[in-house]
């Protein structure tokens, strides 16, 4: 039987550093640590300029719904503070350290005391809360939000250890050099969860690594190795409909259906938290690409800049077309090298040929894209309505749930910037969404302002036997003006004019004295 | 690459920081708390394999073993240079890495598969075709350029989307036509029917049917066939003796009067492209198989066709005999395969791609029974390509995990 999903597209390999050991990046001069926040949570900050910091300590928590700390990867002098914004996580509040190149740890650096028998769930989960890792499965999230929200409601785990995209081989090389890191990090949030269950998903590309966990995994009841179709993408839904044939709705994450996913990576940082209390202060960056002089997978301290990494590299051999962070199907482009390694950089990649759509791009509407949208969307036409703001045929081609994948891009012969252009249009469609509903609840306001002004005054509330009749012509003035919206306006200006809602705005003793009456 | 020395030379760096794979006790500790689970009988799970950390297993063995599932287009790495900069790099959009399937090799794809029947067209009929080819092929080419200039479009007759269209065109004409046929025919469909409409993937209909429909106008000088194996020469027309057709037998309430296998092998008077069924049907096959097409057009196309002549056929005797005198003479076979799958005037969703096959068998056998001409398929693709726009409108797919509607219908 075949792990798989309709849609997708099988992607070419370039995987050049498959055979190449991870290596450690010597810690570089300075790191500038960043801190993210969002504009709806700030991020905390336990630094100020001039502390001395050591490897594993924790430097402040990211705000937004990464909320969670973040640790120095190196030891030495805070020396600035500064604002940044990065193009795959956003702003964020960079700790600029200077290496002292003594690589102290933390005093808090110290394996876990318990055994695993021994220990707790909620011990368990403080262990990983505290050691920052990151969900990589469902952004924004980091991973003891995942936990939690998953203890009682799932029945197994799935770790994601599929990497269909071309370049990356960091998973990879975890995989082959480290396989009991991953079973032992499953084998911790299992404990964590309290569940049974865990499936280690492998691209069938990759069975070398999935033979290396199952020879480790030999007679184990609880963990099983499964191969997958090496579809890209396989990501939490198309990989929860692929081992499970549940289909995910819209809003809804893999907890929803039973399930909670991780990536490998989380399960190894989850293990070296456990065993040598060490946080995730470095991650695993593939770096490659035809401009890289010596491709390689790095483990990288975060807040690395690129420009050290790419020097560790070797530097380019020829001058890149685009240079990217992130992986080559939803990475970012930027267009210079101080930028930093943070905890979404899966890769840098340095490519010679420029991949953006021209002059002489055209849809012929050959239906690639429908074939390859693993959300099952019509990408050509939704590009087409949003050309002519058809709302409501946007709506019918549900916009908005395209995920960006980068599928429809990669097939379509005509070089059209598809995924570009839908996520424009779903943008679009998002802010028509918000607009229309700000000018409805704006014309609600309106009336409901006008009605109270109108009709009811302080004697009518007292007296809420006669309730104030709304003045007729006052509502279906607006309602004319906004034409199919009208329901929307008449049932939510309806209940205001009777008396009998405004009564309870009022004061208990009024209300008591309405009461005696 | 042998870098099989146990846990390489260990750096200042790694020590600091713990790396997993360096720290034989701490693993040890873990499978202490496995045996322990074990016997808590809290997690059921048997103890792991000891936890190997070592490094025996490095880059050398594992590389290249897994099986090689697809072939992989190998980048082309270029020459290093003495000075790289960063001045060539531009912000473009994900993704980075795009398919090397190009609307250049979709067409060129088609001319391939259109190319035997061409050929055999000009084996039977005389370099005359050829003649056809070329002056059609060239036209096309060169109203493509001319009105893209005068457009102050980019000039893209590079994605040979004109040479198709020159080339469908001639496989329709017979090997008698007037040369002025392929030109104005030409015209009709490049300039007429695509640059007026937008260029390439925005015309309604496709345009060398539209121009083959259009041609009808003159019929007496489109309809003169020649016998198979009188070659024609030359530019200039000498007078030609016209011979009947299959399908204009069929048409005249007849069974043609050859053999079904010279009509399956190509051995009969008709249009230069479509007297070849086994050639056509190879073609088509060929781009069914190079994904350049889907197979639900053509499927339903000819499925259709062949249900209805079968059961409802229009002459007296065998029906499985007038079913295959119906499939294999005329263009039904060209029109299923190159013409009705035109990507820029089919529908895109394959309930839809059904739907518009079925139309167009309906159609063809409704115009070959009932309609003025003998040929059905011309009029019966350019009508479903005029009804696309609904098949698309109203054939949606429902998305993964269901629609969320946020507008009321």
């Amino acid at each position: 039987m075949q792990y798989s999903f309709r849609g997708g597209v099988r992607l070419d390999f370039h995987k050049k550093t498959r055979g190449k050991r991870i290596e450690m990046l010597p810690a570089p001069g300075t790191v500038t640590v960043p801190i993210l926040y969002s504009e709806n949570r700030a991020a905390e900050l336990f630094v100020s300029v001039g502390d001395t910091v050591a490897i594993g300590q924790p430097l402040g928590n990211a705000g937004g719904g990464l909320w969670c700390p973040v640790h120095a990867g190196v030891s030495g002098r805070v020396v600035e503070i500064r604002q940044g914004a990065d193009p795959l996580s956003g702003p964020y509040i960079g700790v600029v350290i200077e290496n002292d190149g003594q690589d102290t740890p933390a005093p808090t650096v110290q394996p876990f005391a318990k055994s695993l028998q021994d220990a707790t769930g909620e011990e368990l989960l403080e262990v990983i809360r505290n050691a920052g890792i990151p969900s990589m499965v469902t952004e924004t999230l980091p991973v003891y939000a995942v936990i939690e929200s998953s203890i009682g409601r799932v029945d197994r785990i799935i770790v994601n250890c599929t990497e269909c995209e071309p370049y990356l081989t960091s998973t990879y090389r975890l995989l082959m050099e480290n396989p009991a890191a991953v079973i032992n990090g499953v084998k911790i949030l299992l404990k964590a969860i309290g569940v049974r269950q865990a499936l280690l998903a492998v691209d069938n590309r990759c069975m070398d690594a999935l033979n290396k966990l199952e020879k480790l995994l030999d007679g184990s009841k609880m963990i099983f190795g499964r191969a997958v179709d090496a579809k890209y993408p396989m990501e939490e839904r198309t990989l929860l409909y692929a081992m499970t044939g549940r289909e995910l709705p819209a809003g809804k994450t893999a907890v929803d259906a039973g399930c909670v996913m991780f990536r490998a990576e989380t399960c190894a940082a989850v293990f070296q938290a456990f065993a040598f209390g060490m946080p995730y202060v470095r991650r695993v960056v593939t770096v490659a690409g035809n401009c890289i002089a010596s491709p390689k997978n790095v483990s990288v301290p975060l807040g690395t800049s690129v420009q050290d990494l790419i020097a560790f590299c070797g530097g380019f051999r020829k001058s890149p077309a685009s240079l990217v962070l992130g992986s080559p199907m939803t990475g970012c482009a930027v267009a210079s090298t101080d930028q930093l390694i943070t905890k979404d950089t899966v890769a840098v990649l340095a490519l010679s040929r420029p991949t953006a759509e021209n002059a002489a791009s055209a849809c012929i509407r050959c239906g690639r894209c429908v074939d390859v949208c693993p959300m099952h969307l019509m990408p050509h036409a939704i590009v087409r309505a949003a050309e002519r703001s058809a709302w409501k045929r946007m709506d019918r081609l549900s916009v908005t749930a395209c995920m960006e994948c980068g599928s429809c891009s990669y097939v379509c012969p005509g070089g059209v910037d598809v995924t570009a252009k839908v996520a424009a249009a779903k943008e679009a469609y998002r802010t028509h969404l918000a607009s229309r509903e700000e000018a409805v609840e704006d014309v609600v306001e309106e009336v409901v302002e006008e009605v109270v002004e109108e009709t009811v005054s302080p004697e009518e509330i007292l007296v809420p036997e006669t309730p104030a009749a709304p003045k007729e012509d006052a509502v279906p003035e607006i309602i004319s003006v906004f034409g199919e919206d009208a329901a929307a306006v008449d049932n939510t200006a309806k209940p205001v004019p009777e008396g009998e809602k405004l009564i309870l705005t009022l004061d208990g003793k009024e209300d008591a004295a309405h009461e005696e009456e | 690459m042998k870098k099989n020395k146990k846990n390489t030379p260990v750096t200042e760096e790694t020590t600091d920081v713990v790396e997993v794979s360096e720290d034989v006790p701490a693993s040890a500790e873990i499978r202490e708390g496995e045996n322990e689970i074990t016997e808590s009988g809290v997690v059921t799970d048997e103890v792991p394999e000891p936890i190997e950390t070592d490094t025996e297993t490095g880059a050398a063995e594992v590389l290249d073993d897994a099986p090689a599932l697809w072939e992989e287009h190998e980048e082309d790495d270029g020459e290093a240079e003495a000075a790289p900069t960063l001045s060539r790099v531009r912000l473009s959009p994900a993704p980075f890495v795009r398919t090397s399937d190009k609307t250049r090799s979709l067409m060129l794809d088609v001319i391939i598969a259109l190319l035997p029947a061409y050929l055999w067209g000009i084996y039977t009929f005389g370099t005359r075709v050829l003649t056809v080819g070329v002056v059609a092929i060239a036209s096309c080419v060169l109203f493509e350029a001319l009105m893209q200039l005068i457009l102050h479009r980019p000039i893209k007759i590079g994605d040979l989307s004109a040479v198709v269209t020159g080339l469908l065109l001639t496989m329709g004409f017979s090997s008698a036509v007037p040369i002025w046929m392929p030109i104005v025919g030409a015209f009709v469909s490049i300039v007429i029917m695509k640059g007026l409409f937008g260029g390439i993937g925005r015309n309604l209909v496709n345009p060398a049917l539209a121009a083959r429909v259009l041609l009808l106008m003159w019929p007496s000088q489109l309809h003169i066939f020649t016998a198979p194996g009188e070659r024609l020469s030359g530019i200039g027309l000498t007078h030609v003796e016209s011979v009947t057709t299959p399908l204009d037998a069929l048409h005249a309430g007849a069974f043609p009067n050859v053999m079904l296998f010279d009509l399956i092998l190509g051995r009969t008077a008709g249009c230069i492209g479509e007297i070849f069924p086994v050639l056509l049907l190879a073609g088509g096959i060929y781009l069914i198989v190079r994904r350049v097409i889907s197979w639900r057009i053509p499927v339903a196309y000819i499925g259709t066709v062949a249900c209805l002549t079968f059961f409802f056929p229009q002459i007296e005797g065998s029906n499985l005999n007038f079913m295959l005198c119906e499939l294999f003479s005329g263009g039904l076979l060209l029109g299923a395969f190159f013409m009705a799958t035109d990507p820029v005037t089919s529908p895109t969703t394959p309930y839809g791609h059904l739907i518009y096959g079925v139309g167009c068998g309906v159609l063809t056998v409704l115009f070959r029974y009932f309609g003025y001409f003998a040929e059905g398929m011309p009029f019966a693709i350019l009508i479903m390509n005029l009804l696309v726009w609904i098949i698309d409108r109203y054939v949606v797919p429902t998305p993964f995990g269901g629609r969320v509607a946020h507008e009321k219908s």
